[in-house]
């Protein structure tokens, strides 16, 4: 099926040869990340773990993006939701300025 | 019937008295409203995020029951007045629960014991940590 598609592309004018190209290359090199919460339903999302919520923040203590993290919505939003209680409860910073300051 | 969670940092200053005279009147008013305690557990001292009431460290406690909403009211009034505790969070855990069934299966899991301890993170985990999500 493949080879058909890249016939009939031939067949096309040579510019739109070379953006087909380009889009089927550029689609190779994004990988779907599936959401790991998805993945493995036994994983729970604990407000109390703050080791387990730091794997969704970055180095400033800032929300990682579900385009990156690979969530879906659902579950980044029971993300965002638990990381914000860490935060009320002082397991994790609201940012990392606050962590210089108690040391 | 609702299942809620309490977390509530005690101060580090206090004593090992103070403390259970403390857990015993939130206790006191869990049983006075006819709700039903499922575990209470020590999360251990740990250093804080940021600081609190000038504090660095804090003792975590985690209570979750089952409850009316009046109990909730009675019990966050108390946490509040109580200048030893440093912060509070309730969260409804479930808003139906059949207590009878809940409290079985806590008992299953082997986590209806009442105190378990857990040790500090230490900074070198802490460290660990920050890299795996870096690395991510």
């Amino acid at each position: 099926m493949r080879e058909e598609k890249r016939g009939r592309g031939r067949r096309d004018s040579d510019k739109k040869d070379k953006r087909g190209d380009n889009k089927k290359k550029f689609q190779m090199s994004m990988r779907r990340k599936t959401c790991r919460f998805c993945a493995d339903k036994k994983l729970s999302i604990d407000f109390k773990d703050a080791k387990f919520l730091q794997s969704f923040l970055s180095e400033r203590g800032r929300i990682i993006p579900r385009r990156i993290s690979g969530n879906c919505a659902g579950h980044q939003r029971d993300v965002t939701a638990a990381i914000k209680r860490a935060r009320i409860l002082a397991f994790i910073p609201f940012t990392t300025s606050q962590v210089s300051l108690s040391i | 019937m609702r299942e809620y969670e309490t977390v509530y940092i005690a101060s580090p200053q206090l004593t090992e008295a103070q403390v259970d005279q403390l857990n015993t009147k939130l206790k006191g008013i869990i049983e006075r409203h006819d709700g039903r305690l499922f575990y209470a557990r020590n999360l251990g001292k740990k250093n804080l995020a940021y600081r609190i009431k000038k504090q660095t460290k804090g003792t975590y406690f985690c209570l979750d029951y089952a409850s009316a909403g009046t109990c909730i009211v009675e019990l966050e009034r108390s946490l509040m007045l109580d200048e030893s505790v440093l912060r509070f969070l309730t969260v409804v855990k479930a808003e139906k629960v059949d207590v009878d069934a809940r409290a079985a299966e806590i008992e299953a899991r082997g986590e209806a014991s009442p105190v378990v301890e857990e040790r500090e993170i230490t900074q070198k985990e802490m460290a660990e940590v920050t890299e795996a999500a870096k690395e991510e």
